[in-house]
Parts: C-alpha cells; sequence; structure tokens
C-alpha cells in the first residue's frame, strides 16, 4: 500500500518537468510531448485520488482528459505538418514571421 | 448485483440551446459536403440560420427570472445569466459569419467546413456560460479553444496564419495542462467537480477549526491552477503574450470572433467559478484577481499607444478591456455579474464593428492594416468613418456610447464594493487608451489620404456596421431597458429553485 | 505483499520520472519520442497498482497505440530527427529552471507534505471495470460524454482540413509580396520577375510560389 501523497509527489514532479519542457525546448514536436507529460501527470493525480477518495469518478475524468489530448495532439501535429511543407523547420523560434 | 444500466431522467430544455447548435453543425457539415458548386455563400447563411434558430429555442426555453433549472446529475443549468450570455455570444458568432461570407471568397480561402467550426466553438461558448461542473468547464474550453486552432490556421496561403495558430495552439495546450491538473487537484481536496459541492464542501471544511484544512488547501492550489490556465484564455497580461500574434495571423473575422466571444465565455466560466464553488476563497482570489487586472490594463493600453499596425492595436486594445472585464469579474458578488454582461455587450458591438471596418479596407494578398490606411477616409467615405469613430469612442468610453455606460458600470460595482485603487488604476488607463483611440480618429478627419484604398463593401459588412453604430448609441443614449435586462440575469447559486 | 508494492513503485517511479527528463533533455527527437513512450508505460503500471486496471489498458491503447505513433509520424514526417547546428534550448533556460523550480518548491512541496492524507486504514476502492465505467458514462458523465464526441468530430474535421493537399487546385496558393521577400531573402536569390500567371502550387514542395495578382476582381 502506498500512500497517495506519494503518488501526488511524483504526479507533480512530473507536471513540473512538462513545464520545463514546455519552456525550454524550441522544437515544437518536444512541446508537444512534454504537454502530454503533464496532461499524463493530472491523469496520475484523478486515479491516485480516486481510489483515496473510494469512487470511480477519477477514472471516468481520465477518459475525457485522454479524449482531448488526442484531439489536441492529431490538430496540432496536422498543423505541424502542414508548416513543415511549406517552411521545412519545426523550430518554435524559426516560426517567427510573426514578431513578439 | 451490478447495476442496470438506466438513463437518469434528464431536463432536455436545459441544453435546448447548445443541443440545436450542435445538431445544426453536425448537419451543416454533411449538408455542405453534398451541395455542388464551389460557391459556400449558401452554407453561410444557413449557418446564420441556425444562430436565428438557436436564438428562437433559447428565447423558448428561458426560465423565469430568478429561477434555474439543472439536469445531468446537476452538470448544467440553466438560468438567466446563462440565457443573456447565450443570446450576447450568437450575436457575435452571428457578426462574425455575416462579415466572412465575403471575406473567405474574397481572399480565396472559401471552405464550407469553415461554417460549422464556428457554430462548434459557439456551442462551447454557450457550454461554458452553462456548466456547473470542472469537467463539463474543461470540455468546454478545449471544443472552444480546438476549434479556433483550426480557424486561426484557416487563411492558408499565409504562413503566419498557420504559425499562429501554432503558435496559439501550443500555448493553448500548455494552458490545458495547467488547467487540467488544478481540476485534478480540487478533485483530490473535495471529492467532487460540482461546483455547488465544492463551494458547500468549503464552507463546512473552513468553518470547522481555525487550523486550515488539508482538503481546502489542495482546493486552493487547485483554484490557482484553474485560474492560470484561465488566464491564458482571456490573455491577462502575464499570459498574453500569444494575443497580438495570432489576431494577426489570423483571418480577420475568426480574430474579430476570437476577441470577443472567447473572453466573453471564458470570464463566464470563471464568474461561476470563483462566486459558486471559490467564494470562501474571496479573500486569495480577490487581490491577486486585483493585480491582474491593474497590469492588464495598464500594459495592454500602453503597449496599444504603440502599435502601427491597427490590428495588432485591436489585439492589444483587447487585452486592455480584458482588464475591465476582470474588474466586473471581482466584484460579481454586488452589482459584477450585470456590469459584465453589460460591459461585454458594449464591447462586442464596437469591436465587432471596429473588425468589420478594418476588413472593409483589407486589400486582398496584403497583410499591412496600417494606421495610415485611414487617413483622411472622412473625405472620401464619410459614412464608413463616422461609424469607426463611433466605434472608437465607444471602446475609448466617451458619454454618449455604450462603451461609456459599460465602463461607468464597471467603476461604479467596484467603487460600491469599495475597490477605490482599481477604480482609479481604471480611469487612468482609460486616459492612456483615449489616444490612441482618438489617434485614429484625427488620422480619419484631420489628415490627407496616405494612398489609395479601395473599400469593399457587401451586405453583410454593411449589415454588421450598420447593426453595431446604431447599437452602440441607442445603449449609451437609452441604456434603460438594457440595464433591466442584465439587472434580471442573476446566476444560480444553487441547484433548482 | 507490502513491500513489494512499494519497491514496484519506487521502481517505476524512478523510471517515470528519468525517462520524463529524458523527453525534455535529448536532442534527438525520435529518442524523445521513445522516452515518451517508456513514460506511458510506467504510467499504466502505476494504473495497475492503484488498482484501475481498465484504465492501464486504455493508456497503452491509447496513449502508445496512438498518441506516441501519432507523434512518431509527425517526427518522421517533418524528417527533422536531429539537428546538431541548432541550439536544443532557448538562451534564457536557466532562469526558466530556476522559476520552474521555485513554483515547484512553493506551491506543491508544502502542499504534500502538510497534506494530512485522509487515508482510510483499508481503502476500498470502488471496483472500476468497464462495466462500471460505462455505466457512468451513460448515467452521471452522460453529457461530457457527448461533448468529448462533439470535440472529437471538430478536431477531425479541424485537422483534416488542415492538413488537406491542394485538391482540384480548391485553394489556390496565393502569397502576399511581404511574404515572397521574405522567403527569397531566407533561400537563395531567385529573379525578382516571376510568370505573370498564377500556377496553382499543387505540392507545396514548391516553397516560392508565384505572386498572385492583386487586384483581381473577382470575389469582391
Amino acid at each position: 500500500m502506498v500512500e497517495t501523497s506519494y503518488y501526488i509527489l511524483l504526479s507533480a514532479s512530473l507536471f513540473t518537468l512538462g513545464i520545463l519542457g514546455v519552456l525550454v525546448r524550441r522544437n515544437a514536436i518536444v512541446v508537444f510531448m512534454s504537454v502530454e507529460l503533464m496532461l499524463n501527470a493530472a491523469n496520475l493525480a484523478f486515479v491516485a485520488f480516486a481510489r483515496q477518495q473510494g469512487n470511480i469518478d477519477g477514472q471516468v475524468l481520465v477518459f475525457f482528459v485522454i479524449t482531448v489530448a488526442a484531439a489536441e495532439v492529431a490538430v496540432g501535429l496536422a498543423l505541424l505538418v502542414t508548416i513543415f511543407r511549406n517552411k521545412q523547420t519545426a523550430d518554435v523560434d524559426a516560426i517567427s514571421q510573426l514578431h513578439g | 448485483m451490478p447495476p442496470e444500466i438506466v438513463i437518469p431522467a434528464i431536463d432536455v430544455r436545459v441544453i435546448a440551446p447548445m443541443l440545436t447548435i450542435f445538431a445544426w453543425a453536425t448537419v451543416l457539415l454533411m449538408v455542405d459536403l453534398f451541395m455542388p458548386g464551389k460557391d459556400r455563400k449558401l452554407t453561410g447563411y444557413l449557418a446564420l440560420a441556425g444562430l436565428a434558430v438557436t436564438a428562437l429555442v433559447t428565447l423558448a426555453v428561458q426560465p423565469a427570472p430568478g429561477t434555474s433549472r439543472t439536469s445531468f446529475s446537476n452538470m448544467v443549468v440553466l438560468d438567466s445569466f446563462g440565457t443573456t450570455l447565450t443570446l450576447i455570444l450568437l450575436l457575435i458568432a452571428a457578426f462574425s459569419i455575416a462579415i466572412s461570407i465575403n471575406y473567405l471568397s474574397y481572399h480565396n480561402i472559401e471552405m464550407g467546413e469553415y461554417y460549422p467550426l464556428i457554430l462548434f466553438a459557439t456551442g462551447g461558448m454557450i457550454l461554458l456560460g452553462q456548466s456547473t461542473n470542472l469537467i463539463l468547464v474543461f470540455l468546454g474550453v478545449e471544443l472552444l479553444s480546438i476549434t479556433l486552432y483550426v480557424l486561426t490556421a484557416f487563411f492558408y496561403p499565409r504562413y503566419t496564419s498557420e504559425e499562429a495558430g501554432l503558435k496559439y495552439l501550443l500555448l493553448g495546450a500548455f494552458a490545458a495542462g495547467f488547467l487540467i491538473y488544478g481540476i485534478a487537484l480540487i478533485y483530490g481536496g473535495a471529492g467532487t467537480l460540482d461546483l455547488f459541492e465544492i463551494g458547500a464542501f468549503l464552507n463546512t471544511s473552513l468553518a470547522v477549526g481555525s487550523a486550515f484544512p488539508p482538503g481546502a488547501l489542495l482546493v486552493l492550489i487547485g483554484g490557482a491552477l484553474v485560474l492560470i490556465g484561465f488566464c491564458f484564455k482571456i490573455s491577462l497580461v502575464p499570459f498574453h503574450m500569444w494575443t497580438p500574434d495570432v489576431y494577426e495571423g489570423s483571418p480577420t473575422p475568426v480574430a474579430a470572433f476570437m476577441s470577443v466571444g472567447t473572453k466573453g465565455a471564458a470570464f463566464a466560466a470563471l464568474l461561476r467559478i470563483l462566486i459558486v464553488a471559490l467564494l470562501p476563497f474571496k479573500i486569495y482570489w480577490l487581490p491577486v484577481l486585483g493585480v491582474l487586472a491593474t497590469l492588464t490594463m495598464l500594459f495592454g493600453n500602453i503597449a496599444a499607444l504603440m502599435q502601427p499596425n491597427m490590428k495588432r492595436m485591436l489585439a492589444y486594445s483587447s487585452v486592455g478591456h480584458a482588464g475591465y472585464i476582470t474588474i466586473g469579474i471581482m466584484t460579481a458578488g454586488t452589482h459584477g455579474t450585470e456590469s459584465f454582461l453589460f460591459y461585454l455587450l458594449a464591447y462586442a458591438l464596437a469591436n465587432m464593428g471596429a473588425f468589420a471596418v478594418l476588413i472593409t479596407l483589407e486589400r486582398r494578398g496584403e497583410m499591412a492594416w496600417s494606421v495610415d490606411d485611414f487617413a483622411g477616409l472622412w473625405k472620401r467615405y464619410p459614412l464608413l468613418a463616422i461609424a469607426m469613430a463611433t466605434f472608437m469612442l465607444s471602446l475609448a468610453g466617451v458619454p454618449p456610447t455604450a462603451g461609456f455606460f459599460g465602463k461607468f458600470f464597471v467603476f461604479a460595482a467596484a467603487w460600491e464594493d469599495g475597490q477605490i485603487f482599481l477604480v482609479f488604476m481604471g480611469v487612468l488607463s482609460s486616459a492612456i487608451a483615449a489616444f490612441f483611440y482618438l489617434r485614429v480618429i484625427m488620422r480619419m478627419f484631420m489628415d490627407e489620404p496616405v494612398r489609395e484604398v479601395i473599400p469593399i463593401f457587401n451586405r453583410g459588412l454593411t449589415i454588421t456596421i450598420g447593426i453595431a453604430v446604431v447599437g452602440t448609441i441607442v445603449f449609451g443614449l437609452l441604456p434603460t431597458p438594457l440595464v433591466s435586462l442584465v439587472q434580471n440575469s442573476v446566476i444560480a447559486l444553487g441547484v433548482g429553485g | 505483499m507490502d513491500l513489494v508494492v512499494q519497491i514496484m513503485f519506487g521502481v517505476t517511479g524512478l523510471l517515470i520520472l528519468g525517462a520524463a527528463f529524458m523527453v525534455v533533455s535529448v536532442r534527438n527527437i525520435i529518442h524523445a519520442a521513445l522516452w515518451l513512450i517508456t513514460c506511458f508505460f510506467g504510467i499504466a503500471m502505476l494504473y495497475l497498482l492503484l488498482q484501475a486496471e481498465f484504465l492501464a489498458i486504455v493508456q497503452i491503447l491509447l496513449y502508445i497505440g496512438a498518441v506516441a505513433v501519432l507523434v512518431l509520424f509527425a517526427v518522421m514526417l517533418t524528417r527533422q530527427i536531429d539537428d546538431p547546428d541548432e541550439p536544443v534550448l532557448f538562451q534564457r533556460w536557466r532562469s526558466t529552471l530556476l522559476i520552474t523550480a521555485i513554483l515547484f518548491a512553493a506551491v506543491l512541496v508544502p502542499t504534500i507534505y502538510n497534506h494530512n492524507w485522509l487515508i482510510f486504514a483499508d481503502p476500498q476502492p470502488a471496483f472500476a471495470g468497464p462495466r462500471e465505467l460505462g455505466f457512468a458514462f451513460m448515467n452521471a458523465y452522460l453529457l461530457p460524454f457527448q461533448i468529448a464526441a462533439v470535440l472529437l468530430l471538430a478536431a477531425l474535421v479541424g485537422a483534416i482540413i488542415i492538413a488537406m493537399e491542394d485538391q482540384e487546385q480548391r485553394r489556390v496558393r496565393v502569397l502576399t509580396l511581404a511574404e515572397e521577400v521574405a522567403l527569397r531573402g531566407e533561400r537563395e536569390p531567385s529573379p525578382p520577375t516571376r510568370p505573370a500567371n498564377p500556377q496553382p502550387a499543387s505540392s507545396s514542395s514548391n516553397p516560392t510560389p508565384p505572386p498572385a495578382p492583386e487586384q483581381a476582381g473577382e470575389g469582391a
């Protein structure tokens, strides 16, 4: 039996690593992966809390997060591939027609 | 014995508006598929018809003043606040489609899917205004955002559009991460995602003893993360950096739609979360929002001051306006809700109108939107110049317009609430803002034309500008009917009743 | 038994954090994607430890089977696996690291240590098999379930219209003058005058399509 707090500590660390990845990496695909880490951290917290609360709501919510993550990834990667077709780069900074 | 699958009793009236708009959008997708020819204007007109039908449905199911209906395990509520907000959002969507119909074909980006996507986004906004459960808030935000990522990237030939879409998406997904992690922590603390139950949980757990209960602490931190997620969506200042780029890159009607619709819906959801669920934490969120509002008003308006690009200027001005709306949110306990709705409508009219004028001057294959294009407009197209001047005055908050009363109500509500400093900062930043709005007017009326500009007029644009001008002036001169409308738009604070 | 679970949790947790750190730090994007898959696997294992068996399977099917593969596809399609000339990080990564660490320490750590987790002596979690979850979807979570369907439809339509190649010259490629100039500056200099007739670029591999006629009268 592992206490919920350890799960939350793990999930919070994962979330922080995700934030770090979004903030420091330049490649858009890696940024996507980091966002996936953040969402997975939230899912882990949901499941751990669901066990602690003794109900299954937390597990149900994970499905919605997975749905949203899949939808976001689909649109994002479509955009990325289109931009690459036009510009041959996936670097966030090189995408700089917009200044600002 | 495993549970029998029984669909619970549901009240379809509660979700009738969004049901109508989602069904219409889905059918429209298919209708568009089998529509012959390349012309997609008919799809646009059908989408407008869908908005009109949704508005009628909304009016048909509206609850009596002061009452509310909930359904779907208390996940959605239909109260008069939601109804009024839905009507405002439908008006915004109708404006956006009206100014899009000819814009798309003129810029060679006409695709039938555009209109159902706008309808989907509008449905997401309506959902945000009605949901009383955090998971629905999350789904509404995501439905709205994912649709807008696509619409932002709709200007296919322009790299800037695709880049704006990607930029918006990366930041939006980042914000969604904060939002869902915050929701997870709230679930961990309170054991529920229902806004009413969270509020009840906080009330009981904070009342028990003097020590800060651990569950409430989790809810507090979760609430902070949710607030960060929302700050990205409504572009409050430390989280606003995507706004000008995304507005500049996206098709102008989409920028108009985003600048008003997203803000309105996200603010409404935030308002519900703050005053239904997190009211016991008012001592914490009030100062935070105050700082954010001050920064937003000052920074947004100062940045707009330096913009020669009209579209970016309107983007920064929308950041500034988010600050004023935040003041309305902060005073939600007293007259904040009313001032929020009034401000939203006044801002929607003026901003949609300003973007419509921008579209008339937008030339194909060009992305300048320079203030220079407005120079000397008065001499050539006096009506257009007068319309633009009306919108600028309303955005600046000068008396005979609706924008003045919007600001007045927001500041009055804040004053009543004892937020003297915020009122002072609001007035100061309005004075800064008046500079750049008046600069546009000066250039239109005083200067000589810089270059030849041929405005494009069509029915959708003319009607939109006309309605926006009339609305701005009428509500500025006779605000009483609107005031009584928004005064009756109260938020349901409990289940049923 | 308890000890076994605790050891498994410790090992899996370290695996997850290590994999996540590799995702955000390796230069090669294929490697990052593979580390991401490792991380997803670790989380699926934790779901098993948390008695969420069905979720563990869904995690593997959806995250590894769909999301991670989609990411790998994107990496392959963009063909930008490793570019040693480009810096991996933003210039300001140190300050970002500091801010993130402070945020983490100030916000999350005190919560977790001060939190009096209301762990029941012998927690009996509601069993969440596919049947119970399906019941929840059809009952309490009916509306979110339907909204999620709408969301998937909107995302599907959106992804298709974004990624769609030009079909039957449906969307004629028009570049603005400024973009044309900017593009030429990046590529090798090309002659300033191009053929006047606008040709739709059927595939976008040609990065400098001809400029559009500025004042073509159609559609006004």
